[in-house]
């Protein structure tokens, strides 16, 4: 589908939808600039989830409309969607050759085999995200860090001009997590627009252009800076939150000593 | 009696010769589609299908009669893919999760089926045969119908093996590339109604299951890629028929029976020993 050269590449308008008969996100409004870093914040049932695959066109909005490139978001294959860990099936015999090939099936065409040149890609994509010596192994035996490299791989073999990703960084270490983010990083020099759902909010301060505060509606759209204020994350938290601000972003801790706070706690650190 | 003689004494009757080709074909298809019945979770539905098309083999003898046999895998295909079909729709339009849909219509046919059975008068030699198998009366029609639909199925899985693969291992990658996932969905399934039932004669929709995803999961556990799993299933399969019929030959044991005993055999085999082997790999690999 050619795109519109003057429409963001993502533009959604008072969209709502519903999870299992309830309202998971009501009236949101935001637009994402092409190469733009938009981090999808909020507590647990905020809607994340739907919001993202809402975006993909996996999940039918109930009101409102997405515009992929001024375009519905059904038309394109120019997004790539990575799920939530939990929900992909880790045990099926497949290599991380293969998973990231499946990104090329959209290209290829039905009763097609890869050629050389999709070999080629794919070989390039696993290199980017130095993890060209895993071609050949079983994806059940990946690290968590691994396994979400490999998506962002089998996302640049698919030639996505938009990533959306469900929580890429739940149950990582520090360690896998920074390899994650270098990846990510590293997806600005193809121009790729990036959308994140993620409760590491130091992260989110540091890495990401804009955040999405959400809690079922949007609770504030902007830069990190503008976002990310006590006063925001009381009303989407409930709880008593203190922010400490570094260089590299911000430090988020619950303060156990405020009185009316809630369980809910957010990551936080930077 | 030397080994030859023992492995030739079999082959010098055609109905032997026969059996073991059908046995053959049998066995590597259903493996082949087993490995997406069991990697996509569906051995449910294998069973269900292989019960549920006894309403309609049922109805085909009540009507044909004794001397309408080849009818009745006309009806027991259209049964299959009827109920399929019918499995998906009540899964995909209701809240009904798929796993009760398919005890529900499965249920519901098979009751059908044996209601059925109980009106027909007198001993029914060919309903019998399509509830326990009789692969030693496949005939050469019977052959041509399991080579022709069996090589059918195979190509349309050789030739749409990537699409497969994304729908069965990633459903939400094949939507946002935009395949017709309905579509491949339900081609699978009608794949799979077809080898239940162009295997019926062979096993009998009893064990037909077993069929489907014994040498598909032995397979599982003993190799990393589907295309080798697909292809150490049918081998699998292909063996276990084959032993099979040679003790159904030689200790009288139903035929059946025999090969997913055989089938079954292979997978504890692979179960028992595969952590040793596993260990052995590691240390020779340090």
């Amino acid at each position: 589908m050619i795109h519109d050269a003057d429409a963001p590449a993502i533009a959604v308008a008072d969209l709502s939808a519903t999870y299992d008969g309830h309202p998971a996100i009501v009236e949101v409004s935001f637009e994402v600039a092409a190469g733009e870093r938009l981090a999808i914040v909020g507590p647990n049932g905020a809607g994340k989830s739907t919001l993202l695959r809402a975006l993909a066109g996996l999940h039918p909005p109930s009101s409102g409309s997405v515009r992929v490139h001024g375009h519905a978001p059904q038309g394109h294959i120019c997004i790539a969607y990575v799920p939530q860990q939990s929900t992909v099936d880790w045990r099926f015999p497949v290599t991380v050759a293969d998973v990231v090939s499946m990104g090329r099936i959209g290209r290829v065409g039905p009763l097609s085999r890869l050629r050389a040149d999709d070999r080629e890609i794919v070989r390039r994509a696993l290199a980017e995200v130095e993890l060209d010596g895993f071609a050949e192994r079983r994806i059940e035996a990946l690290s968590g860090g691994e396994r979400q490299r490999m998506f962002v791989a089998r996302a640049l073999a698919q030639e996505s001009e938009i990533v959306l990703m469900d929580e890429p960084f739940a149950g990582l270490d520090v360690h896998s997590r920074e390899e994650v983010i270098n990846v990510l990083d590293g997806l600005r020099s193809h121009d790729v627009t990036l959308l994140v759902a993620l409760h590491d909010l130091g992260l989110a301060s540091a890495h990401f252009d804009k955040i999405l505060l959400l809690k079922g509606r949007a609770l504030g759209f902007g830069s990190p800076n503008d976002i990310l204020t006590e006063a925001a994350l009381q009303r989407a938290y409930g709880s008593c939150l203190r922010m400490v601000r570094g260089e590299d972003g911000v430090l988020v801790v619950h303060d156990t000593a405020c009185s009316g706070g809630r369980s809910e706690r957010p990551g936080g650190t930077s | 009696m030397n080994v030859l003689e023992w492995i030739v004494a079999p082959l010098r009757y055609p109905f032997m010769v026969r059996s073991l080709i059908a046995a053959v074909l049998v066995g590597g298809l259903s493996a082949v589609v087993g490995s997406y019945v069991v990697l996509r979770s569906m051995a449910f539905l294998g069973d269900a299908l292989a019960h549920a098309v006894l309403p309609g083999v049922a109805a085909g003898y009540l009507i044909a009669g004794q001397g309408g046999r080849r009818s009745l895998f006309w009806w027991a295909l259209g049964t299959a893919i009827a109920v399929a079909l019918g499995i998906e729709t009540i899964s995909q339009r209701t809240r009904i999760k798929e796993d009760t849909a398919i005890g529900i219509v499965f249920a519901g046919a098979f009751a059908l089926g044996i209601a059925l059975i109980s009106t027909v008068r007198g001993f029914a030699t060919d309903l019998v045969h399509v509830l326990f198998g009789n692969v030693l009366g496949v005939s050469n029609g019977d052959l041509i119908l399991i080579g022709a639909f069996g090589g059918a199925v195979l190509l349309v899985v050789f030739l749409l093996y990537k699409e497969f693969l994304v729908v069965s291992f990633d459903p939400t990658l094949a939507v946002t590339l935009r395949l017709p996932t309905t579509f491949y969905r339900i081609l699978l399934l009608i794949l799979v109604a077809v080898t239940v039932v162009v295997s019926l004669q062979t096993v009998g929709l009893g064990l037909m299951l077993a069929m489907l995803i014994t040498p598909a999961t032995t397979a599982y556990l003993v190799t990393r890629r589907l295309p080798r799993m697909m292809t150490v299933g049918a081998l699998l399969g292909i063996v276990s028929g084959i032993v099979g019929l040679y003790l159904s030959f030689y200790f009288g044991l139903a035929s059946g029976a025999a090969i997913v005993l055989v089938a079954i055999t292979l997978f504890s085999i692979v179960v028992i020993l595969r952590p040793g082997v596993a260990r052995l790999r590691r240390s020779l690999h340090r």
